[in-house]
């Protein structure tokens, strides 16, 4: 009998309300998996996004057992001292790993934070942390000719992001998606594999990019805009490659389709550091004019007690005495400082002043074990509805214009997991489960291919 | 990098005697309840290979499995112009 195999579609961003509810029967080959197989909503990591979610994933480790918070994360606590999340940031063993000890061959394509690449059990193609097609983004290193020869120029991601030429975007997106299944499935044909995996970012790319022009609840949708199905027909494009493959690799090889986290309607942004301003925890003596990012301006640290990093949730960071150089808050008032920014946060409403379900967490309430340096707060503004902004200089707390382009989406606390796994007893077949957690599918993995599980991973096996 | 209980390196030839010796000291080392295992077996198949080559070979397998730390630190990863794309990147796609 042949040696089992797996192979794992991870969608970035796809999220449960249109891949389970909304679209399921426009999306024949996922309806199938899940009518195979189980299905359900997959709570992310805090916080839910793609670095390090798709590490927490692979290592079944949580982001403060990691020491990675984000994209980038302070490397010490002097005020400038952020380095950028890569591969060489991930000291736990992820699948591939354990998989090597084992001696089991991978196929590895665009997960994120895999670059620098490293020397791995078989093949991989790093991620969009590569800087471009000239750097080092392959090992063995002579899989970039391999490449160029099957797709030319790769895609690592979409271009100029931020930009209402929505057609060029849209065009861009699909090439990328197109290079990378044509790889993905020339890899399958063509390389020894027991594990199989590509992440897919187009998915999260399109969300943000095209969202308003789907979702009727959008504030700025318009009815009968020519985007209107952009979203749906990528989804079924997706689809239609993921079948493709499907319809060529042996029928007793487990399938998965994941999501690191799911997409929501970005109903607008909160200006973070212009609330601490306003509030009396921040101050600055110099600001170049217009909207600048925090770090153009010249912070008054001896007048400052905290400020906060921009992106799709918030982090906080306290100005510590005896921990930050020119810190001013002293370790007896940490706890009552923090808890006061937490309470006034959770409060801050909406423009109108209603109630938007800000969630200030603590790093320690979710975290067992903390490594790094953490942010002192992780703020989900409007319970990730809203966006934090970190530019200073709009004169307002809330904006409706993002500080760095259009941008229509959030993320969302859920993604998806579907498991089609031809050894799953017949009863579990076509079951929808709650209570999945993003740490399952490492040890799913493991457990499919007959490898043991360590015991310090974080995740149950899904069957 | 995780710990591993057991790094045995063998050297041993392709005969398929020698390669039953990998799998008995696993299961041994299993049944003496050493959780992680990790064989590192090189081959001498070719009789010109160096002591270098064959050196470098089993550090290959060493770090395919990735038991040992790698070299760069994360700040060095990129040069100044690569962490700046970088950062312009991330801004551009909402990260940051």
């Amino acid at each position: 009998m042949a040696e089992k195999k797996v192979v794992v579609f991870g969608l970035d961003c796809a999220t449960p309300q249109l891949v389970f509810d909304k679209w399921s029967k426009d999306l024949p080959h996922l309806s199938s998996l899940m009518e195979r197989g189980i299905s359900g909503p997959m709570q992310s990591c805090i916080p839910p996004i793609t670095i390090p979610a798709w590490s927490c994933m692979m290592t079944s480790k949580n982001p403060g057992k990691l020491g990675c918070y984000g994209f980038r994360n302070r490397s010490d606590y002097s005020y400038n001292g952020l380095t950028f999340a890569t591969a060489k940031a991930v000291k736990e063993a992820t699948v591939w790993d354990l998989l090597a000890r084992h001696d089991k061959k991978v196929v590895l394509l665009g997960i994120p934070q895999t670059y620098p690449p490293r020397p791995v059990s078989g093949i991989m193609v790093s991620c969009f942390l590569t800087p471009d097609t000239s750097s080092q983004y392959t090992y063995p290193p002579d899989l970039k000719q391999e490449i160029a020869a099957q797709v030319g120029e790769y895609l690592l991601d979409v271009d100029h992001f931020r930009t209402e030429d929505k057609q060029r975007l849209l065009d861009q997106i699909y090439e990328m998606t197109e290079k990378r299944f044509k790889l993905f499935s020339w890899f399958l044909e063509h390389k020894p594999w027991d594990f199989a995996m590509l992440v897919e970012m187009g998915i999260d790319r399109i969300h943000h990019g095209f969202w308003k022009y789907m979702d009727t609840s959008h504030p700025k949708y318009e009815p009968g805009n020519p985007y209107e199905h952009a979203i749906k027909d990528y989804y079924r494009f997706v689809d239609s490659k993921i079948g493709a493959i499907l319809s060529r690799i042996d029928s007793s090889t487990a399938v998965l389709v994941v999501s690191d986290h799911g997409a929501q309607t970005m109903r607008g942004g909160v200006c973070i550091n212009e609330w601490l301003i306003r509030e009396g925890y921040l101050s600055i003596t110099d600001k170049p004019p217009g909207v600048v990012p925090l770090h153009k301006a010249t912070i008054d640290w001896k007048q400052t007690k905290a400020w906060g990093e921009g992106g799709y949730y918030s982090r906080l960071f306290l100005n510590v005495e005896g921990r930050e150089p020119q810190g001013i808050i002293s370790r007896k008032d940490y706890e009552k400082v923090r808890t006061e920014l937490k309470e006034k946060l959770e409060a801050l409403g909406d423009e109108q002043g209603n109630s938007i379900g800000t969630r200030v967490i603590k790093p320690e309430e979710v975290y067992p074990e903390i490594n790094g340096v953490p942010p002192d707060l992780i703020v989900y503004f409007g319970n990730l509805a809203w966006r934090s902004v970190g530019s200073i200089g709009l004169n307002t707390i809330h904006t409706f214009e993002n500080d760095t382009g259009p941008d229509d989406a959030n993320h969302a606390e859920k993604g998806i997991f579907i498991l089609c796994d031809p050894g799953t007893p017949a009863d579990n077949a076509h079951t929808f489960r709650s209570g999945l957690s993003l740490y399952d599918v490492a040890p799913t993995v493991l457990s499919i291919l007959g490898i043991p599980i360590p015991p310090d991973m974080e995740g149950k096996v899904i069957q | 990098m995780q710990s591993t209980n057991a790094i045995i390196i063998l050297l041993h030839s392709p005969a398929e005697a020698d390669k039953q010796v990998l799998e008995i000291l696993r299961q041994e080392l299993q049944n003496r309840g050493v959780q992680e295992i990790c064989l590192i077996a090189e081959e001498n198949q070719q009789a010109n290979s160096s002591a270098e080559q064959r050196a470098a070979a089993i550090i290959k397998g060493i770090e395919e499995k990735n038991l040992i730390p790698s070299g760069l630190q994360e700040e060095e990863v990129y040069t100044e112009e690569e962490a700046e794309k970088i950062k312009k990147r991330l801004e551009d796609l909402g990260y940051l």
